[in-house]
């Protein structure tokens, strides 16, 4: 009989505890606030900006290298778009991309 | 900057919370041109949540641009309301600084929020800035005109309004009890708008009341005044308000209260009563003699209001009078002096007997109204005459009359004045005049009318003289005619002929030099019906501006016949728009 009481009491408290995490999950979106979740950010920011695969591989590494986080600071570093679009070309393309990837976002 | 702005607007628009992190990271260390672009955009953005990151940054964003959110303060409602709601130290903080720096008041209500702060820096800031805004505001209302208040002062009158609207805020908290800057400024501003103020002392046991009432009785500076003084009118709060100003104030600050008490209607009699035994309206106290005079007017006015017996408001105008160093403000403590009913005499012979220039006489005006003056001491007289001056003709008349009977019975007082070289011997000779008792000093009169040193003393001697019918008079009055003065010799020969003298007495001066002298003369010579009294006024029409206007007198006086006429030949034709003036007056009162 004690034991029976025991599991229904744990059954319950992990219903309230998936209850709550569940209701503070939909208020933050319904608060539209959603995870800081880079990735969405760094998306949101490439999309505005039509960058090319490339080119946003190339800005992510720049900002790996800078030690950004997150990432999307990058998106707000003249100087770190810069210094990537005047770096020589280790991976081939062109060095007129990277300028023109400054220009895109800092024109 | 359209690439830069693509980023803005994702960033702006974003509900990813990294949108908020990249944005600060502009605001705080990005470059200068980027960080000036998101600040525009963000003080020009209508979302509160954005804008709050100028503010919780503000300081970060340097000079510049500091100045420019500053300037554009007005669009930053959102943010700031924003940043105060989040309950970061932090941004209540910045928030703050951005509301203080620019003195805009109507964002009160959100410093009233940060009195509610978790942090004590800030809840100390948000308080000492309520207050501060609560003593400009009194000090400015204090220093405009009552008037002004319901015109010109709209603009203050809407600061008054948006502070009481934080200070309501903060008045509600718990923390209020323990702030008495906050239940000060409160009562400094309550007026009859503020009911969650004045509910609130209404409750004799609310620990805010009870702390405020406690504070004051500890210090109670100037600005606290429109509180006591509203709350002496209302019953929950009158014993307390009562008490606060039963206290030795300096001077200028009892000037303060008094103001205020002058700013609104007279207080009702049962708000009065209550001052009728505070220490400055106390029959000791001297401070009256050291205020303004619209101060001691009002002080005068409450203490008449509050019900008080007449014997101490007398007493009280009584020291004003005596003892206050200004002339103006003694003037009004004998006029209240004189309604403080009858017991009123004895302080009103004080006055005459010991009050500095201007004010004896004042009081002597209002024992002769009161009936009061049948018998005048020396020190009266004195004081009446060395104040002489400061009566206006109809005073004068009034005091004469009714030193009638006096003077006549009892000449002793006024005979010193007469002597050559005494002070007031002008005065004296008026007074006599003006009581028509010459009679009683006939000998010093005399011996006035024949002082050639004084020629106006002297006319003014031998008019006053003549009305004597004591013997020896015709004597003085004879050598009169004689004298080189012409005021002289014009008042004997009108008072020879007031005395009814022979028609020869007149002839020998239808030739003087002066032309009142021939005026009288003539004016004598009509009345007798002697055809030189009217070739002597035909004269005088055809010579200069002075003698036209003494023949207009005499036209005035006698009436010829065919006055008319020339009077308004005169009128209209005459070079001197005196004369003209004159002559038209002349017809108007015919």
């Amino acid at each position: 009989m004690g034991q029976g009481y025991d599991i229904w009491m744990l059954c319950g408290l992990a219903a309230v505890v998936v209850l709550a995490v569940t209701a503070i999950s939909a208020n933050r979106r319904h608060e539209g606030q959603r995870d800081a979740d880079e990735d969405a950010l760094w998306d949101e920011l490439r999309q505005a900006h039509d960058l090319s695969r490339s080119q946003a591989r190339a800005l992510r590494d720049a900002a790996t290298r800078a030690g950004l986080e997150p990432k999307s600071l990058i998106f707000v570093e003249p100087h770190l778009v810069q210094r990537l679009a005047e770096s020589p070309g280790e991976d081939g393309r062109p060095r007129a991309a990277k300028l023109e990837l400054r220009q895109r976002l800092f024109s | 900057m359209a690439g830069f702005d693509t980023t803005l607007d994702v960033l702006m628009a974003s509900t990813n919370r990294g949108a908020g992190r990249v944005l600060a990271h502009v605001l705080t260390t990005g470059e200068m041109s980027l960080r000036r672009r998101t600040v525009e955009r963000l003080v020009g953005s209508t979302d509160e949540r954005r804008q709050a990151l100028v503010v919780t940054h503000f300081k970060d964003l340097g000079h510049e641009l500091e100045t420019y959110v500053l300037e554009n303060v007005g669009r930053l409602g959102p943010g700031l309301r924003a940043a105060m709601a989040t309950r970061r130290p932090l941004a209540q903080g910045a928030a703050l600084d951005i509301i203080d720096q620019t003195q805009d008041v109507s964002l009160a209500y959100l410093v009233g929020e940060a009195v509610n702060s978790s942090d004590e820096a800030v809840r100390g800031r948000a308080v000492e800035l309520l207050y501060r805004w609560a003593v400009d505001v009194r000090r400015a209302e204090r220093e405009q005109p009552a008037v002004a208040l319901v015109g010109t002062g709209m603009a203050l009158v809407r600061r008054r309004q948006f502070v009481l609207e934080g200070l309501q805020k903060a008045f509600g908290l718990r923390l209020a009890v323990e702030s008495p800057r906050i239940l000060r400024a409160a009562a400094m501003l309550a007026d009859e708008s503020a009911g969650w103020f004045w509910g609130a002392l209404d409750i004799r046991r609310d620990a805010r009341r009870q702390a405020l009432v406690s504070s004051l009785a500890a210090r109670l500076e100037p600005e606290m005044f429109a509180f006591v003084v509203q709350a002496l009118e209302r019953p929950s709060t009158a014993a307390d308000a009562a008490e606060l100003v039963d206290r030795e104030f300096p001077r200028r600050d009892l000037e303060l209260l008094l103001a205020e008490f002058g700013r609104r209607a007279m207080p009702g009699p049962e708000a009065a009563r209550r001052l009728r035994s505070v220490r400055w309206l106390s029959a000791g106290s001297t401070v009256l003699t050291t205020l303004s005079t619209a101060a001691v007017s009002q002080a005068l006015a409450l203490a008449v209001q509050s019900g008080m017996p007449a014997g101490q408001v007398a007493v009280l105008c009584r020291t004003v009078a005596t003892g206050h160093p200004e002339a103006e403000a003694r003037r009004v403590a004998v006029e209240a002096l004189a309604h403080a009913g009858e017991s009123a005499v004895a302080d009103l012979r004080h006055v005459a007997s010991g009050a500095s220039e201007q004010t004896a006489a004042l009081a002597v005006l209002y024992l002769a109204r009161r009936g009061k003056l049948s018998a005048p001491t020396d020190i009266e007289i004195s004081n009446l005459l060395r104040d002489w001056h400061a009566l206006d003709e109809t005073e004068r008349r009034e005091i004469g009359r009714s030193l009638t009977l006096a003077l006549r019975s009892q000449p002793e007082p006024l005979r010193p004045h007469l002597r050559r070289d005494a002070p007031g011997r002008s005065a004296a000779v008026n007074l006599l005049r003006l009581a028509e008792a010459p009679e009683a000093f006939t000998a010093e009169l005399a011996d006035l009318a024949a002082d050639e040193s004084d020629h106006r003393l002297q006319s003014a001697a031998v008019a006053a003289v003549a009305e004597s019918r004591a013997a020896g008079v015709a004597e003085i009055l004879r050598q009169s005619l004689r004298s080189a003065d012409g005021r002289v010799r014009a008042n004997a020969v009108e008072a020879f002929d007031r005395r009814h003298a022979e028609p020869e007495v007149f002839l020998p001066f239808v030739n003087d030099a002066n032309n009142r002298v021939r005026a009288n003369a003539a004016l004598a010579l009509i009345e007798r019906n002697i055809p030189e009294g009217r070739e002597t006024l035909r004269s005088m029409l055809k010579s200069g501006e002075a003698e036209r206007l003494s023949a207009l007198w005499v036209f005035s006086r006698s009436r010829p016949k065919g006055f008319a006429a020339t009077a308004e030949l005169l009128s209209r034709q005459d070079p001197s728009g005196l004369v003209r003036q004159k002559a038209a007056a002349l017809l108007a009162s015919a």
